[in-house]
C-alpha cells in the first residue's frame, strides 16, 4: 500500500456534506465529536475543507438545488477520496422520493463506497460505515 | 364554559362585521371559521391583529374547482370571560376566495403588517396567487430551475373534480 | 482542550446563494437578505400522496430535533377534523415524550451557542447531557431521534411501568446539570459581555413579527401554546411558563435553560400521575372536513391543518414550522450590530442549525463577498477570547 493510502487508513480526516434533510443524521454525525463517540480517538478528524478530505460523509436526499454544488465539492476533493452514504435520504431518499423537490439518489451522481441505513443511523452505526469502506480500501490494495 | 368563548367570539367578530361576514362556523369549542371577500379582507386582518390583538397563525392556500381561497389563521388567546384561568384558546380562520379564476390575485396585508410578507411570498411560488401591493414580491422558495408556470401545488382538473363532489369546507362564495 | 471544532456542513464554494446574507460596512451589518428554500422537500405535495398514518411518518422527518412536534401538531389536526377521541394515558405520554424532546433540543442549542462563543467545554458538556434524554428515547421509542410514537388517536407504544424509575432517575441527574449550567451563564462576566443588550427584540417587535416560542417568552410575552390552547397533558400538571424581560441573546439563553427545568418537572409528573388504561382509541377514518392541530415545538408552534374528502389520505396538508415566523425578526435583531455577533444573533432565534451555516457578509458597497460563515464563527469566538483577556477570566472547566 502506497504511503498516502496507509495514512489514510490510519487517520482518515472526514468532510460532512449535507443534500437537504430533516438533518438528523448531520447531528448524529456531530455526536460523533462528543465524549461519549470520542470519533478523535480513532484518528478521524473532521476536515474544515474538501480539499483535506479523506472521506466525504454524504447525508441527505439530494434536493435539486444541492446537484451542481456536489458534483463540484466532488471535483475539488482530492483523489482518492471516500464516500459514504448515510441514511435512509442518502441511501434511496426515504420518505421523499418522488417530490418534485428532489433529484436521485446520492450514487448517481458520486461513487459510493459504504452505505449506513438507518433514519438516522446510530453513531456507532456511523463509524462502522467508515470502517467498512477503509476496509474496501485495503482490500482493493 | 369553553364552548361559549368560541360562540362569544364568533359572535362578536360577526357583529363587527357586519355584512362584510359571508358566513359564520363554530365547529368547535376551539374553531371558528368565517368566510370575507377580499375587498373586505384588509380591514378584516387589521380589525384581527390590531384591535382584537390576535397573533396570526399562518396562511394555508387550497386550490377548489371554483378558483382558489386562502384561509388564514389566528389565534385568540383571550381566556374565559373574565380573561383569567388557563385559556382555552380559539382558532379562527377567515376564508377568502380569490378573484381571477385561473389567475387569483387577493389583496396584500404585508404592506401594512410585517407577519404577511413571508407567507404571501410562498402562496405565490406553491399555488400562484398573487398579492397586489405586497412590498417585496420576490420568490421566497422557488428554486432557479423551475419554470414559470409551474406551481407544485395545483392540481389537475380530474382531482378538483374529486373533491368538489365531495363537499367539504363552506359554501360561501362561487 | 481541543482546538477550534469545525461544525459543518460547510460549502465553501463561493458562487452558491447563500441563506443568510449579511451586508457590512466595515464591521457593521446594515442590511441582511433572508433567502430560503434550500430545504425545500415539497412535503406538502408529498403528504397528499400518504395515507393519514404515513403522513405522520412524513412529517416527523421535517426537522431532526424537533422530532415530535410535528407528529403530535399533526395527529391533532386530525383528530380535529375526525373528531377523534384521546385517551388519557395517550395523552400523558404525549407530554413525556414532547417534554424530553425539548430537554434535547434545547440542550443542543445550548451546546451550539456555546461553540459559537467560543465555550468549547459547554458544546461538549451540553451534548454529554443530551446523551442522557437520547439514551431514555431509546429505551422508551426504540430510537434516538424520530421516535414514531404518534398516530391519530393515540400513541403507537405504551411506557410500562418499569420504566418510570429510569425515566424519574433521568430527570432527578438533569435538573442539578442545568443548575450549573444556569450558574456558570449568570457568573461569567465575558457571557454577559458577549449576550446581553445584544440582539435585543422589544415586546412590540415580536408581535408585529407574530413571533413563536423562546424568542418571544424572551421579550416579557407570555405565549405558550401549551398554556393558551391546552392539549395533551399539560393542563393536569403544575408547570409555568417562563419569560424574561430583556429580550436579548442572554434572555433567550435564560428562558431555555430555565425552561428545561420546567420541562424535568413536567416529565416526573407525567410519570406519576399516569393511570393504566387504553393509550389508542384506534379511529377507522377521518371524515370530510377540515382540521388544526398546534403545539409547542422547542422553537415555537408547529401548526399543522388538514383537509379531508373523506378518503384514506389528505387533499390539502398545509404546515408552518415555527422558525418560518422567527426568521423575518432577525431584520430588526441583526442590523445595526457588529459582525461579530451576527452568528449568536441568527443563532439565537434556534433556527434549523443547518441553515445558520450559510451565511456570508457582503460588502454593501461592491457587492463582494468578504466572509464566510466560518469567518463569522471565528470572528465570534475571537471577541470572546479577547474578552476573557481584558477580564482576565478562563474558560469554565465546568
Amino acid at each position: 500500500m502506497g504511503l498516502k493510502l496507509k495514512a489514510l487508513a490510519k487517520s482518515p480526516w472526514v468532510f460532512h456534506v449535507s443534500t437537504g434533510s430533516c438533518n438528523n443524521c448531520d447531528i448524529e454525525v456531530l455526536d460523533l465529536l462528543t465524549p461519549r463517540f470520542d470519533v478523535e480517538r480513532f484518528g478521524v478528524l473532521l476536515a474544515g475543507s474538501v480539499r483535506h478530505a479523506d472521506c466525504l460523509l454524504v447525508c441527505g436526499a439530494m434536493n435539486r438545488k444541492c446537484i451542481p454544488r456536489v458534483k463540484k465539492l466532488w471535483e475539488q476533493a482530492a483523489k482518492p477520496c471516500l464516500v459514504v452514504a448515510i441514511g435512509s435520504c442518502a441511501l434511496g431518499q426515504g420518505v421523499f422520493r418522488g417530490s418534485y423537490a428532489m433529484g436521485e439518489p446520492v450514487d448517481k451522481y458520486l461513487p459510493v463506497h459504504a452505505y449506513v441505513p438507518g433514519c438516522p443511523p446510530k453513531p456507532e452505526a456511523i463509524i462502522a460505515g467508515v470502517v467498512e469502506a477503509l476496509k474496501a480500501l485495503k482490500k482493493k490494495e | 364554559m369553553a364552548s361559549m368563548t368560541a360562540e362569544k367570539i364568533a359572535g362578536s367578530v360577526r357583529e363587527r362585521l357586519g355584512a362584510k361576514c359571508l358566513d359564520c362556523t363554530v365547529r368547535n369549542a376551539k374553531r371558528v371559521y368565517i368566510g370575507v371577500a377580499p375587498k373586505d379582507w384588509p380591514e378584516t386582518a387589521k380589525y384581527l391583529c390590531i384591535d382584537r390583538k390576535c397573533r396570526f397563525n399562518i396562511a394555508s392556500g387550497y386550490q377548489t374547482p371554483g378558483g382558489f381561497e386562502v384561509l388564514y389563521h389566528f389565534s385568540f388567546n383571550e381566556g374565559d370571560e373574565n380573561g383569567e384561568g388557563p385559556r382555552t384558546g380559539v382558532v379562527l380562520s377567515v376564508r377568502v376566495k380569490a378573484d381571477g379564476g385561473e389567475n387569483p390575485v387577493l389583496p396584500s396585508v404585508g404592506k401594512d403588517i410585517k407577519a404577511f410578507n413571508f407567507i404571501e411570498r410562498e402562496l405565490y411560488d406553491l399555488l400562484g396567487i398573487r398579492f397586489e401591493g405586497h412590498p417585496f414580491p420576490k420568490p421566497l422558495l422557488r428554486a432557479e430551475d423551475w419554470p414559470e408556470d409551474f406551481f407544485p401545488l395545483r392540481r389537475t382538473e380530474k382531482r378538483a373534480e374529486l373533491d368538489y363532489k365531495a363537499g367539504c369546507g363552506t359554501e360561501s362564495g362561487p | 482542550m481541543k482546538s477550534i471544532v469545525p461544525i459543518g456542513p460547510f460549502h465553501p464554494l463561493q458562487e452558491e446563494p447563500e441563506h443568510f446574507r449579511l451586508h457590512v460596512d466595515g464591521e457593521t451589518v446594515v442590511g441582511l437578505d433572508i433567502e430560503i428554500g434550500y430545504n425545500h422537500r415539497g412535503i406538502e405535495k408529498l403528504a397528499e400522496t400518504k395515507t393519514w398514518e404515513q403522513v405522520v411518518f412524513l412529517v416527523e422527518r421535517i426537522c431532526g430535533i424537533c422530532s415530535t412536534s410535528h407528529p403530535i401538531a399533526s395527529v391533532q389536526a386530525m383528530e380535529d377534523c375526525g373528531n377523534v377521541e384521546v385517551p388519557e394515558r395517550a395523552l400523558y405520554i404525549r407530554s413525556i415524550v414532547g417534554e424530553m424532546e425539548r430537554l434535547h433540543s434545547h440542550l443542543l442549542w445550548l451546546g451550539l451557542a456555546g461553540h459559537f462563543l467560543g465555550y468549547n467545554t459547554v458544546f461538549m458538556w451540553a451534548w454529554k447531557h443530551r446523551e442522557i434524554v437520547l439514551d431514555l428515547f431509546e429505551k422508551i421509542c426504540g430510537n434516538r431521534n424520530h421516535y414514531a410514537m404518534m398516530k391519530p388517536g393515540g400513541v403507537r407504544k405504551d411506557i410500562p411501568d418499569k420504566f418510570a424509575p429510569e425515566i424519574l432517575a433521568g430527570m432527578d441527574e438533569l435538573i442539578p446539570a442545568l443548575e450549573m449550567y444556569l450558574g456558570a451563564v449568570s457568573d461569567d462576566p465575558v457571557i454577559h459581555a458577549r449576550t446581553k443588550g445584544i440582539g435585543v427584540l422589544t415586546a412590540q417587535d415580536v408581535l408585529d413579527y407574530c413571533a413563536l416560542g423562546p424568542t418571544v417568552r424572551a421579550s416579557g410575552v407570555a405565549q405558550d401554546v401549551r398554556w393558551d390552547h391546552p392539549h395533551a397533558a399539560y393542563d393536569r400538571v403544575d408547570w409555568k411558563v417562563i419569560t424574561h424581560p430583556d429580550g436579548d441573546v442572554f434572555a433567550k439563553a435564560a428562558v431555555r435553560v430555565l425552561e428545561m427545568i420546567e420541562s424535568c418537572k413536567i416529565v416526573k409528573q407525567c410519570v406519576e400521575k399516569m393511570k393504566p388504561g387504553p393509550i389508542d382509541s384506534d379511529p377507522k377514518e377521518i371524515g370530510p372536513g377540515e382540521g388544526i392541530g398546534h403545539y409547542e415545538a422547542p422553537r415555537g408552534e408547529t401548526f399543522h391543518y388538514c383537509r379531508s374528502d373523506g378518503a384514506n389520505r389528505p387533499v390539502r396538508y398545509k404546515v408552518r414550522a415555527p422558525t418560518f415566523m422567527n426568521l423575518p425578526t432577525n431584520y430588526t435583531s441583526v442590523i445595526g450590530g457588529s459582525i461579530t455577533d451576527a452568528t449568536i444573533i441568527l443563532a439565537a432565534i434556534d433556527p434549523c442549525y443547518c441553515c445558520t451555516e450559510r451565511t456570508a457578509a457582503i460588502d454593501y458597497r461592491s457587492g463582494e463577498r468578504v466572509l464566510g460563515a466560518k469567518d463569522l464563527i471565528r470572528l465570534s469566538q475571537e471577541k470572546t477570547r479577547r474578552l476573557r483577556r481584558e477580564y482576565g477570566v478562563e474558560e469554565p472547566e465546568l
